[in-house]
């Protein structure tokens, strides 16, 4: 009877994890309240294990793959183990019952003690699945989405380039916007736009957002909270302090938190389809929005605009049904932003980026960079991601055909447009060029092509 | 086209008020040392000690903190500022942190002529009569339910509660105000800032408000993980009250007016029957105006701002009430406070969805906003007044159910019509979502 249990290494059994919420073991279920049960398809992650390998590894994580897959593999053992011991005790009454309509008392006993050990014995077993459950499972949520052929091993690989000259700049766009009274800048966590700063900002959303709305895209504005659930459930630590803003604890220790992301961020996006389905026939639904993100950023010397803890941008989200149409909607969107951005004509460069700069979630990613003379590098002011099924299988976010079976959404997410960076970006460029900013006049060109 | 109209808008703006090249010899340099020192650490408070430490102004005093609400205790200012007086030199120190922490509760003065006011608020203008409806107007969320237009449902467990989503139309809708609010204010000299939603504890606190304790309407950064004393701002006033901040204007320079467009976060909460849905949320955007004048125009800019709010809310036919604000619904900063409450027929009632106030200098002597006046050495505080050009969670509510037809969908108000792409009308659209809920576990 305890050849279950010594399958299980004591050194698992006993360290300490940390918490998931978006996965609830057994045993804390009195404690924590289960929210969402995630779709854990890791028999198909793990059936390539040198491709998951490989990925880990380009993706520069430190995840033992093969130790995942190894507990992952107690885990389904213990768990077909049980199922024959579950089966095997659900046979016990009948034949107790034959036994004694026979008048075979000694032999039913036999069955009745049986039927006992079993019991003592799922119960034991039950233990060992939540523990290995509270090991193995937060570990392998945490193995990233499958990487696209696409996604460049090591550097990246430019899609587009213009041919615009790079130019140095000796001062940077806050000393320039300074001198133009564009900016009251305090730090990275405070600054103001001031005057055609500020219209900049607004119009140059508005336009984009315009052209979304012209390609089908719906409006949307969304809430700028979100729980640590999501957080997790987008593949990003909820309790890492670099990574959102967890806002002060009620005292009612909630351990599911509210963080401050900004409404046009992909949690606050996923909040929307989190644990729902909608019918096939809307899909693809594209949202479009624009709102903050918040992120809380190291200060530098140089960074200015482009590492800012509150950023407007206009966000999308794709939800679509399938994998083909995920890269349809990808391509076009990516197209059309290109376009976009090619009539400022400013250096611009469009790549897909490397694995290891990806985000868990992410199978690929195309970064929008423009160039910025002061720091003399390329500086990302827009992005667009697929996930296919990951964040959806993590958040059950479904459509249902008319078999009304739950089927999981493929995303297509990103950032199309980071006010403060692109103004950054332009104002340096203008101002190394010309001594004058005219970046609303580009806008203004922007606007008349884009009609 | 309309598409374009509020970008040509801006532009036309841009073209009148700005020169097309500036030349940098001529601009100041400030020094981002210098602006970091001031801007994270508050300046002494220069309250206006003459006045409220004279014993001949105990009685007034003491009847305006009466009558609003009851917070400060000028007997204890005085008496600590009369020790302070007489102290020996170690002592003036302690006494005069004292001192300062029993004269800040005390609200602002009041404009005289609220002291005839009993409890309720003075009508001072009504716009527009109650619309007629040949059926019986439905609520906005039975409205927003028949388009698919919002989300409240099941959003607790990963946005928090009390949050929603716009969609389609309604999130059209809630883009076409802020424009249309900007457009307007441009066209009136307000000029355009973005600031900051999270703010120092000490510039919310200046702006009168309470940070701390269980009944703190503010939420605020967890201080074990971030920087400590950060707060999510409620309004972008208290941001451009830290925008001013230490800053000293001409008097040529004044008045001076600006607006913001920004998330406000709130961590109140009700459980009134007639705030349910979006009428009271945490979180939501508003236009903001905020004025800098001399004190003598105070008064004049506060009408302004409130011809300003009138004049908006009539452009979409709206019915609306201007309240004079009795005593005890000021709040400390303020000096006069206007609502406008408008009618929301599907509910019945009247909900405010705006509001000014007059705080002469209550937040400039504890912010250092100065002015020298012309042909003087002297500087001076300047008086701030703050108005809401558009609030959108209430704005929406009187919006639809005003504008609503017997089928459910919404008219869109022609003032609006530019701004959505010539659309006229919210209806019930295929290609927005219906949401189910997924109940049992996914095999």
């Amino acid at each position: 009877m305890l050849k279950y249990r010594i399958f299980i290494p004591r050194f698992i059994v006993y360290r300490h994890y940390a918490t998931s919420l978006l996965f609830v073991p057994g045993a804390k279920k009195s404690q924590q309240v289960s929210i969402v049960s995630p779709h854990l398809d890791f028999d198909d992650r793990f059936h390539n294990i040198s491709e998951l390998e490989r990925n880990v590894k380009a993706r520069r994580l430190s995840i033992n793959v093969k130790k995942c897959h190894e507990m992952w593999q107690i885990l389904c053992h213990v768990n077909n183990s049980k199922s024959t011991i579950e089966k095997k005790r659900a046979e016990i009454p009948a034949k107790i019952k034959e036994l004694q309509e026979c008048g075979k008392v000694q032999e039913a006993e036999k069955y009745i003690h049986q039927a006992k050990l079993l019991r003592e014995e799922l119960k034991s077993l039950s233990k060992t699945i939540w523990e290995l459950e509270e090991i193995s499972i937060p570990k392998a949520l945490n193995l990233p989405n499958d990487l696209h052929p696409d996604t460049p091993l090591e550097s990246e690989i430019c899609l587009y380039k213009n041919d615009e000259p790079l130019t140095k700049c000796s001062e940077s766009h806050v000393e320039i916007a300074e001198k133009f009274d564009l900016i009251d800048w305090r730090n990275n966590n405070c600054f103001f736009f001031l005057n055609n700063a500020a219209l900049y900002e607004t119009l140059v959303l508005s336009v984009v957002s315009e052209l979304l709305k012209r390609d089908k895209y719906i409006e949307v504005s969304n809430s700028d909270f979100v729980r640590s659930i999501v957080l997790e459930g987008c593949g990003m630590s909820f309790d890492n302090p670099s990574i959102s803003f967890l806002l002060q604890d009620d005292g009612e220790k909630n351990l599911n938190r509210l963080h401050l992301v900004g409404s046009a961020s992909l949690p606050s996006f996923c909040c929307l389809h989190s644990k729902h389905y909608v019918s096939e026939n809307v899909l693809p639904l594209r949202y479009v929005t624009v709102g903050r993100q918040y992120k809380p950023t190291e200060e530098t010397e140089v960074n200015g605009l482009f590492s800012t803890w509150q950023e407007t941008v206009v966000g999308v989200f794709v939800a679509t049904p399938s994998i083909s149409t995920m890269m349809d909607e990808f391509n076009c969107l990516v197209k059309l932003i290109t376009k976009f951005y090619q009539q400022f004509k400013y250096p611009l460069k469009i790549v897909y980026v490397p694995a290891h700069k990806l985000q868990i979630h992410e199978n690929l990613r195309v970064s929008i960079q423009m160039y910025s003379p002061n720091s003399q590098a390329f500086i990302e002011v827009g992005n667009i991601s697929i996930s296919g099924s990951f964040l959806s299988k993590r958040l059950l976010m479904c459509y249902q055909k008319s078999d009304n079976e739950n089927k999981f959404l493929n995303i297509v997410s990103g950032t199309l447009l980071s006010a403060p960076k692109f103004i950054g970006c332009a104002m340096e460029n203008d101002y190394c060029r010309n001594e004058e900013l005219l970046v609303l006049e580009r806008i203004n060109n922007g606007i008349s092509v884009a009609t | 086209m309309f598409r374009y109209s509020f970008h040509k808008t801006l532009l036309n703006v841009y073209r009148v008020f700005t020169p097309r090249k500036y030349l940098c010899s001529n601009l100041k340099f400030k020094s981002k040392k210098c602006e970091k020192v001031l801007y994270n650490a508050l300046p002494k408070p220069e309250l206006d000690i003459k006045y409220l430490c004279d014993a001949k102004n105990k009685e007034i005093i003491e009847l305006n903190i009466k009558k609003r609400k009851g917070v400060g205790n000028i007997n204890r200012v005085q008496e600590l500022y009369h020790q302070f007086e007489n102290a020996a030199s170690q002592d003036k120190l302690a006494l005069e942190e004292e001192f300062l922490k029993e004269a800040l509760q005390l609200p602002n003065s009041s404009h005289p002529q609220l002291l005839s006011y009993a409890d309720d608020p003075k009508i001072v203008n009504k716009i527009n009569e109650k619309k007629v409806f040949t059926f019986k107007p439905k609520e906005f969320s039975t409205i927003t339910k028949i388009l698919k237009v919002l989300k409240t449902e099941n959003l607790g467990n990963f946005a928090g509660h009390k949050s929603y989503y716009l969609l389609g139309g309604l999130a059209e809708m809630e883009q076409a105000l802020i424009k249309l609010a900007l457009q307007n204010l441009l066209q009136k000299g307000f000029k355009l800032v973005h600031v900051p939603d999270i703010l120092p504890r000490h510039i919310i606190e200046s702006c009168g408000m309470n940070t701390r304790g269980e009944r703190t309407q503010v939420y605020e950064l967890d201080s074990e993980k971030h920087i400590p004393d950060m707060i999510l701002s409620g309004t972008s006033e208290m941001a451009l009250a830290g925008y001013l901040m230490n800053k000293v204007y001409s008097s040529n320079d004044l008045p001076l007016k600006y607006m913001a467009v920004s998330r406000c976060y709130r961590a109140e909460t009700s459980a009134v029957t007639e705030e349910r849905g979006i009428y009271r949320v945490h979180q939501f955007t508003k236009v903001e105006m905020f004025g800098v004048t001399e004190p003598e125009n105070s008064h004049t800019v506060l009408e302004e701002f409130r011809t300003i709010q009138e004049e908006f809310f009539a452009s979409f036919g709206l019915h609306f009430v201007t309240l004079d604000m009795p005593l005890h619904e000021l709040g400390a900063p303020a000096f006069r406070k206007y609502d406008i409450e408008a009618w929301l027929p599907g509910r019945g009632i009247y909900g405010e969805v705006s509001s000014c106030s007059n705080c002469t200098d209550y937040q400039s002597r504890r912010l250092n906003i100065k002015y020298s006046p012309s042909g003087s050495n002297k500087l001076l505080h300047v008086h701030t007044i703050n108005g809401t050009a558009c609030a959108i969670p209430r704005m929406l509510i009187a919006l639809v159910e005003t504008n609503q037809q017997s089928n459910g969908s919404v008219q869109i108000p022609e003032v609006l019509q530019p701004f959505m792409n010539g659309k006229t009308i919210i209806t019930r659209e295929e290609n927005l979502p219906k949401f189910h809920l997924i109940r049992t576990k996914l095999k």
